[in-house]
């Protein structure tokens, strides 16, 4: 029974790719540049790179861990510095839920997917 | 100075987090119950999935009352639910979503093992449930477990929370039929009256009416 088209190696390094993203993106904004979208890729490159198959819950698992690492991150750094994510949404404007958007649109795009040619659609329950 | 911002603040934030729990959990049942219909007017899907749900509960219990093909897809679908409200509730602030997100998996899990005590040594058909009345009110656990024995009945008994859906079902179900997958097969082929949904053998109570009949 493979409950969430689960792949270890994958959630592994969307992870890593995640906390990463973070640092990178907690760099930029001390910098000036908000750019949330670099959590989202290199979280869902990592799992496009590692998955064995494709996976649409998989998409959707590390499409919310780029969210999050990128609501986190920025607490750490530029002009969001201190605030937690219990306040992110205080720090919203139209342009930058536009750009997490854009985040969570890599991330999904790339992590439901797998770089290997022909891989298999895993299903939940399947 | 800060108790009284709280006192302020406290009825607001479990109001709206209430109502987004309720809005969560309304929007979802009717989501399932929706599915639920669909599932019922899809022979393809319903053979290689739902119907597996019916034969089960017909037959009688030799098995857990939560197998785990059903913890994995009721739980898949809980995972999806969570996600996508934490990420809502993140972008909002209101945490209400979440929370009725882990709500409806519990009520969902519940609710089948409470239903599921109708299963026992008698087959669910020969204990005569007796059908349950149109009512607008909540979806009782004996309401929903007709449906497993009886899932063609002229009342539906799709919905897990509220029978409204249901009702609303009923209303829609002339034209909405048409739009479903056997709906528009039966238009394609012109074979029979696409009001007419009464599944083929996979159907739960088919092999029982044969029997009984006989």
């Amino acid at each position: 029974m493979n409950w969430l088209g689960w792949s270890t190696r994958a959630m592994i390094g969307a992870l890593v790719g995640a906390i990463l993203g973070g640092f990178a993106y907690a760099w930029l904004l001390a910098r000036g540049w908000d750019a949330p979208y670099v959590v989202g890729a290199l979280a869902g490159l990592a799992a496009f790179v590692l998955s064995p198959d494709k996976s649409g819950l998989r998409g959707l698992i590390v499409m919310t861990l780029a969210l999050w690492t990128g609501a986190i991150a920025q607490g750490f750094a530029g002009p969001f510095r201190g605030v937690g994510v219990l306040a992110f949404h205080h720090t919203l404007t139209p342009a930058r839920v536009a750009l997490y958007l854009v985040s969570a649109a890599v991330a999904f795009a790339l992590a439901r997917t797998s770089i290997r040619r022909g891989a298999g659609k895993r299903a939940a329950g399947a | 100075m800060l108790i009284e911002s709280f006192n302020q603040l406290a009825p607001m934030t479990v109001l709206t987090t209430a109502l987004a729990a309720f809005a969560f959990f309304f929007v979802a049942d009717l989501i399932y119950a929706l599915d639920h219909y669909l599932v019922h007017h899809d022979r393809e899907r319903y053979k290689v999935t739902h119907g597996r749900h019916h034969r089960r509960y017909n037959g009688k219990k030799d098995a857990p009352q939560l197998d785990a093909y059903e913890l994995s897809t009721y739980t898949t679908a809980a995972v999806v639910s969570w996600l996508l409200m934490s990420v809502l509730s993140l972008f909002t602030g209101n945490w209400g979503f979440l929370l009725g997100a882990v709500l409806k998996y519990a009520h969902t899990l519940l609710f089948h093992l409470y239903q599921h005590g109708w299963w026992g040594a008698v087959p669910l058909r020969k204990q005569k449930l007796g059908a349950p009345k149109r009512t607008w009110l909540l979806a009782s656990a004996k309401y929903h477990a007709f449906h497993h024995s009886h899932p063609d009945d002229a009342v539906f008994t799709y919905s897990e929370s509220w029978a409204g859906f249901d009702r609303i079902l009923e209303w829609a179900h002339p034209w909405l039929v048409k739009l479903t997958k056997d709906g528009r097969a039966h238009v394609r082929t012109d074979h029979r009256d696409p009001t007419d949904d009464h599944h083929d053998d996979t159907s739960a109570g088919g092999a029982d009416d044969a029997a009984e009949a006989r």
